[in-house]
């Protein structure tokens, strides 16, 4: 009888180390896991900045998207203090990855880098995060110094559907001296407005009196609550 | 008294043979006078015959350059020496001179150029019959790359005329850089799934073409190389990777490895072109034919509705937006900005299409309504044709008539 207790005891013992072994084993696993793919994300990284051909760009790329949002701090980290080409690349995918709330400070940031792709990059990025990147996009217009850029900027506008970027637009192309820019700017009016008034100045602008005379009329007819 | 009057008698008898002698004299000089006026009158119209003849002469020699330069442009001789006429056969050691015989240095021995008497110099007929002129012209290479001496003499037998002038060829030649070829400056807003760029090369037809994949976007060589092509993979979005094929995968970009001077090859069309439209809309245009193409320039922003077709070459210098379907063969360059929205069957480039500035395709979050794709083929066989179609031009630098 005892040796049958202690068989039973001892099979039981077995049992427990059969079970518990693969458990502490995939926790320990797990645990490596975060390192493994940091390391994998930084060699990605690392493959952006070295190499140029595209067939050999995109795998890196494919991983660190497929990682995300585990890469996302590497990402903010190449998007802050890599080369043109990493920055322009990390920009690209927590546009296509992030939101707007983790993320559009970070790509905000991009806008005020000195190289011009930079911003384009950091541009096209807040396009994808959304029309949080409103405030960002308006700010930046009127300085931006790239022709292309500020097409891209106003594009976002448009692709938003910021009804409420009207004004700014109608002011903007009284500014606006590049014609290329201004076409970009009258599609934008066009297509949020739905109004055919082209690139006459004087007809945007009253169109944007009234349309605030409008607005202040409803506020004021509106029954208070 | 009487000796008075018989003294005019005799002094009379010998005036009579003194008037006689004069007269004779003088009808002697009229007779002179009138043959020497005979005589100048003659060299006159003779002068004036040649210099009439001459200018007649002049005018068919300066036709038998540009009929030589045609024969260089458009290489119609059969026996591949183009710009001769009446030459094809004569060569320097037949430069005899107007004699026909060697070591005589008379005029035209040894001048380089084919001379009226000279063996294998067979002078054509040109001109009214009644002027009996003949016309021959001589091409001549020149130390200086791409510039012949073109001579062409006419005369009648009366007068000759000869025109001796320099030209420059000038070829007009065709990129081939692949589907797309952009400023490495370009801004790149293709989203959605409704455009798609090809390198592969496609008939006009939409067949596949004989010729090799090309990348589907070429832009200038970066510094260090790969930095360009690096910079345009950051614009394109990950979901539309497989809408830019051709060499190398998808996404199909490269850079030539030969510099492209974007601003040199539209001037150098331009200074080519064949038809001019002002800024503007244009509903269902035509812009040449695969038979009867057009080099056309836009100086300016143009916007396409409608139906439209073209072959040859579109250079646009400003913005071209294209809200309809559009059908075009050949290489169009737009140094501005491309909108392409698609309509109706949508728009397609067979050929190649380079761009200065930004290339927008359809925004499907945008145009919700429209139909069709924006596609971009590369197609060598469009390609070839508009070179065909240019081929070479000559210009003359220099002129001296004789």
């Amino acid at each position: 009888m005892r040796n049958v207790k202690t068989s039973l005891i001892l099979t039981a013992l077995i049992l427990l180390l059969a079970v518990s072994t693969p458990s502490q084993a995939s926790a320990a696993a797990k645990e490596e896991e975060p390192s493994k793919d940091t390391a994998r994300f930084r060699a990605a990284i690392d493959l952006l900045e070295t190499n140029t051909q595209a067939q050999k760009l995109v795998p890196a790329l494919e991983t660190l998207r497929k990682g995300f949002p585990a890469s996302r701090e590497l990402l903010v980290e190449a998007a802050q203090k890599g080369s043109i080409k990493v920055r322009i690349f990390a920009l690209q995918i927590l546009g296509e990855k992030g939101d707007a709330e983790t993320d559009l400070e970070v790509v905000a940031a991009g806008l005020n880098d000195r190289r011009s792709k930079v911003r384009l990059a950091a541009i096209m990025a807040i396009r994808r995060l959304g029309i949080d990147g409103y405030d960002a996009i308006v700010h930046h217009i009127p300085r931006e110094k790239v022709a292309n850029n500020r097409k891209m900027a106003v594009k976002a506008l448009q692709h938003w559907r910021a009804e409420e970027a009207v004004p700014f637009l109608a002011t903007l192309l009284r500014t606006e001296e590049e014609k290329m820019v201004r076409n970009f700017i009258v599609a934008a009016l066009e297509s949020l407005s739905r109004r055919k008034y082209g690139d006459d100045i004087d007809a945007w602008a009253a169109y944007v009196e009234n349309r605030l005379l409008q607005e202040q009329a409803k506020r004021l007819l509106e029954p208070k609550k | 008294m009487t000796r008075i009057l018989h003294r005019p008698r005799d002094v009379s008898s010998r005036e009579v043979g003194n008037a006689i002698i004069i007269a004779v004299m003088v009808l002697s000089f009229l007779a002179a006078l009138s043959a020497a006026q005979f005589v100048v009158v003659q060299r006159n119209i003779q002068a004036s015959t040649y210099f009439l003849d001459h200018s007649d002469l002049h005018t068919y020699a300066e036709s038998g350059v540009d009929i030589g330069l045609y024969d260089l442009k458009n290489k119609i001789s059969s026996n591949g020496e183009y710009g001769k006429i009446g030459t094809s056969t004569w060569t320097t050691a037949n430069d005899f001179g107007e004699d026909g015989a060697s070591g005589t240095y008379d005029k035209g021995e040894g001048d380089g150029i084919p001379t009226l008497g000279e063996p294998n110099v067979t002078p054509q007929a040109i001109g009214p019959t009644e002027l009996g002129a003949t016309v021959f012209v001589y091409v001549a290479d020149t130390a200086y790359a791409n510039v012949q001496r073109v001579v062409s003499t006419a005369s009648n037998g009366t007068a000759s005329a000869t025109v001796s002038t320099y030209v420059k060829k000038s070829s007009t030649s065709v990129p081939d850089v692949g589907a797309v070829y952009v400023d490495p400056d370009v801004a790149l807003d293709l989203k959605g799934n409704k455009f798609l760029i090809d390198g592969n090369d496609y008939n006009p037809d939409g067949t596949p073409g004989p010729g090799p994949a090309m990348p589907g976007i070429a832009t200038e060589l970066g510094s260090p190389p790969g930095t360009n092509t690096a910079l345009l993979l950051g614009q394109l979005d990950s979901n539309d990777y497989d809408q830019v094929l051709g060499l190398g995968g998808e996404p199909s970009l490269a850079e030539t490895s030969t510099t492209v001077d974007l601003e040199g090859i539209f001037d150098s069309f331009k200074a080519v072109q064949t038809t001019t439209l002002t800024p503007g809309t244009y509903s269902s245009p035509t812009m040449g034919t695969s038979s009867a193409m057009e080099v056309t320039y836009v100086n300016g922003d143009i916007h396409l509705t409608g139906q439209g077709t073209g072959a040859g070459v579109l250079l646009v210098d400003g913005e071209v937006q294209i809200t309809g379907q559009f059908e075009f063969q050949g290489l169009v360059i737009v140094k501005g900005d491309v909108k392409l929205s698609g309509g109706g069957a949508g728009t397609h480039i067979f050929g190649t299409l380079m761009v200065g500035e930004s290339i927008t395709a359809i925004d499907p979050d945008l145009d919700l309504t429209v139909s069709g794709n924006a596609d971009v083929f590369y197609s060598s066989v469009a390609l070839q044709n508009v070179a065909s179609f240019l081929s070479e031009t000559y210009s003359v630098v220099y002129y001296e008539d004789n």
